[in-house]
């Protein structure tokens, strides 16, 4: 991705093989800024303050409302990141994240710990921002 | 890893062209056209459940699908607003 200068805005995909077809299941911003880990960030923090969904707790419209307040927590995450207005359509395949070497440790994405989200804050606050006028 | 490069490759292409006709489209217009380049692209549900963590094991399955139904409708959403527009910007001499 291009914003309009020359700096390049590199985004990396993490694929997984499932049932035969290569599919995305991360997407890291200039590299290294995982977006499920935002997801999973805003999910723990709206898990900590509303609850869990856990037996017994089979409310649909709760199930609903918890995805609706996550999805509208994550507007301003994803409306901070600009308008892209240019796209490179080129593809680098990789194997690992190289400049991610907590992301190149082997199974450390099926690890189900919930990262810390003051170090997600920290990775956003370091993240240089896209401006466009 | 050219096998893995190639989803990747044919949403971009979906994307761009979604772009280019992006103002004519709207933002529902796009985000019905998107919708199933990111069901193909992305696999939606391992994502739903990764941000979901450990908890996923406890919820019912009407609460998993709705939250699966959630997160696609969020991402998709997210590129039919964020790549609203394709511009050719060939001048790269200023940088912002």
């Amino acid at each position: 991705m291009i914003g309009g200068g020359p700096f390049d805005r590199p985004f990396n995909y993490r694929m997984r093989l499932t049932d035969g077809k290569w599919k995305i299941v991360d997407v890291y911003l200039n590299g290294y800024v995982s977006q499920l880990a935002l997801r999973r960030a805003d999910f723990f923090l709206h898990h900590r303050q509303f609850g869990s969904f856990g037996p017994g707790q089979e409310n649909q419209r709760a199930g609903r409302q918890a995805n609706d307040r996550r999805a509208s927590a994550l507007l301003p995450i994803e409306a901070a990141r600009g308008r892209e207005k240019h796209v490179v359509t080129s593809v680098h395949a990789r194997e690992i994240v190289s400049n991610s070497p907590m992301l190149a440790v082997p199974g450390c994405f099926e690890s189900h710990r919930v990262p810390k989200p003051e170090a997600v804050v920290s990775a956003l606050k370091i993240t240089a921002r896209l401006r466009l006028d | 890893m050219e096998a893995a490069a190639r989803p990747i490759e044919t949403f971009y292409a979906a994307l761009v062209d979604t772009m280019k006709h992006g103002e004519q489209l709207g933002l529902q217009g796009r985000f019905r056209q998107l919708t199933p380049v990111v069901d193909e692209a992305f696999n939606i549900p391992a994502m739903a459940q990764l941000s979901v963590g450990p908890s996923w094991a406890s919820i019912s399955e009407m609460d998993k699908k709705a939250i699966i139904g959630a997160f696609e409708r969020m991402t998709v959403a997210g590129y039919a607003k964020n790549f609203a527009k394709f511009e050719v910007n060939n001048s790269r001499s200023t940088p912002w």
